[in-house]
């Protein structure tokens, strides 16, 4: 069956597709919700008057998990405009 | 002078195909943030409008590949070919026109290849068409681009609401609404490159058939590019209420969590997809996200008749809008292929049903009001889902 099915179905582009799509669909999901996370944990903080070392540390993983999303979208328009 | 006015029939007609193209797509990106309140319809819309706009300009690939590989390029070329190409777009755009009549979310490009096949068979018989060439193009793509967005948008979901069990109900809500801005856009972008140019590429075919344009230095001229941006743009600003509020609410209830992570699984395939060079439908690779969130979220629930629904219409797609075109080829054959009568009817006849559609959908009107989540309470979003998240509750 996988060998009738080869010649009408790229599974070498295929893979290729699930991987990527994995990696930076469910990957900007989980990413994005550890910049919340972040977020929460250094307003919580700062709310219970914790000092530096939380909230900076709060703050640093929103601003990484923030880069890291808006990376992924340039490189999605990157894509684009390489079809 | 003959060729001249069935050209500018043809270039009429693929614009009104692009304008339908932009309303009945809209939901893809859209559907989920209005939805969950991310955004206001209206708004949402307009958004989606200005980035297919600027989509449409951003890759110049030979946009002409919906032509190829299905149908002999013999067929679509000449002055008979553009019959073929009229009766074609006309197929694809009353056969959209139905779906979004039904509130189905049924694929443009589904169509436009529907419509080719069945003029090109009505003109010189099934000689014309590669059955290897549809199931390639056409029926593997589709079943794959829900298996696979649907995949990734179930784990992704699932990811998600693990992290929202440490974040709380109200910071996951407002936090992944203002992340499904920038992945609902983004889809927006991308179907902005991706279906503008099927369409440039029809009209660029129609050009080069009549000699205004060199098949040897093939290039869409910047015209053809403003006017398929432009009436793609203008198509998705009407808003497409009716696919929008079964992409968003029929399928299943929608989360901002869910959301997000069907429009950034659907933008990540879609992408990912044309960068490889395996195109696969956007519609239905955002179904499959929306439908792979829905099962994601525990206690979420997916409405499989509304499912089913949706199945057949991508089923009958291609077979409707084929038929469609080649009546409209045959129509268009009694008054005589190299005469301007036969064209001028049939582009009558699609004004008609189009018109006739539209009135039709008067009767039960859904409009940007009736899907405005923006100033829904917490209580009313749980109430609307009909059962609470257990890890937002």
């Amino acid at each position: 069956m996988f060998v009738l099915a080869s010649p009408l179905v790229d599974w070498s582009a295929i893979w290729k597709i699930c991987l990527m799509a994995l990696a930076a669909g469910a990957g900007t999901v989980v990413i994005f919700g550890f910049m919340l996370l972040g977020l929460k944990f250094a307003g919580t903080s700062e709310a219970h008057g914790t000092q530096g070392g939380s909230r900076v540390g709060g703050l640093a993983v929103a601003v990484l998990c923030g880069g890291i999303c808006i990376g992924i979208i340039v490189l999605g328009i990157y894509a684009m405009t390489q079809k | 002078m003959g060729s001249e006015l069935v050209l500018i029939l043809v270039i009429a007609a693929a614009l009104a195909f692009d304008f339908t193209n932009g309303f009945h797509d809209t939901a893809n990106a859209m559907a989920t943030s209005i939805a969950t309140g991310a955004l206001k319809p209206r708004t949402a819309v307009l958004i989606s409008a200005a980035l297919n706009f600027i989509g449409a300009f951003i890759s110049i690939s030979v946009a002409a590949t919906i032509a190829k590989g299905i149908v002999e390029p013999a067929v679509t070329g000449g002055a008979d070919g553009l019959a073929v190409v009229e009766a074609a777009l006309i197929g694809a755009m009353t056969w959209n026109l139905i779906t979004w009549y039904f509130t189905i979310p049924s694929s443009s490009s589904h169509a436009l290849i529907g419509g080719l096949i069945g003029a090109a068979i009505a003109d010189v018989g099934s000689s014309a068409v590669s059955v290897h060439g549809i199931i390639q193009k056409v029926v593997a793509p589709g079943v794959l681009a829900i298996l696979i967005c649907g995949g990734v948008a179930y784990l992704a979901t699932t990811a998600a609401y693990l992290l929202i069990r440490r974040l709380g109900q109200e910071d996951a809500r407002r936090g992944y609404r203002y992340g499904q801005i920038g992945s609902a856009s983004l889809v927006s972008l991308a179907h902005g490159t991706n279906d503008a140019q099927k369409t440039m590429g029809v009209i660029a075919l129609a050009l080069i058939a009549t000699g205004h344009l060199s098949a040897a230095n093939f290039t869409v001229p910047i015209w053809v590019k403003l006017l398929c941006a432009t009436a793609m743009a203008l198509g998705t600003a009407t808003g497409g209420w009716r696919i929008i509020n079964t992409m968003g609410n029929r399928i299943t209830t929608v989360e901002s969590p869910q959301g997000f992570a069907a429009e950034s699984s659907s933008a990540a395939t879609i992408l990912a997809s044309s960068y490889y060079g395996y195109p696969l439908s956007t519609t239905q690779i955002v179904s499959g996200g929306v439908m792979g969130a829905g099962l994601g979220r525990r206690g979420g629930v997916v409405h499989w008749p509304v499912v089913g629904q949706m199945a057949i219409a991508w089923v009958i797609t291609l077979p409707s809008a084929a038929i469609v075109g080649g009546l409209m080829w045959h129509i268009s054959d009694i008054f005589g292929t190299n005469t301007n009568a036969g064209a001028i009817v049939i582009a009558l006849l699609a004004a008609a049903i189009a018109l006739g559609l539209w009135t039709l959908s008067k009767r039960n009107r859904i409009t940007a009001s009736d899907l405005d989540r923006t100033s829904a309470t917490p209580e009313v979003e749980a109430e609307r889902a009909g059962d609470v998240s257990p890890a937002l509750a």
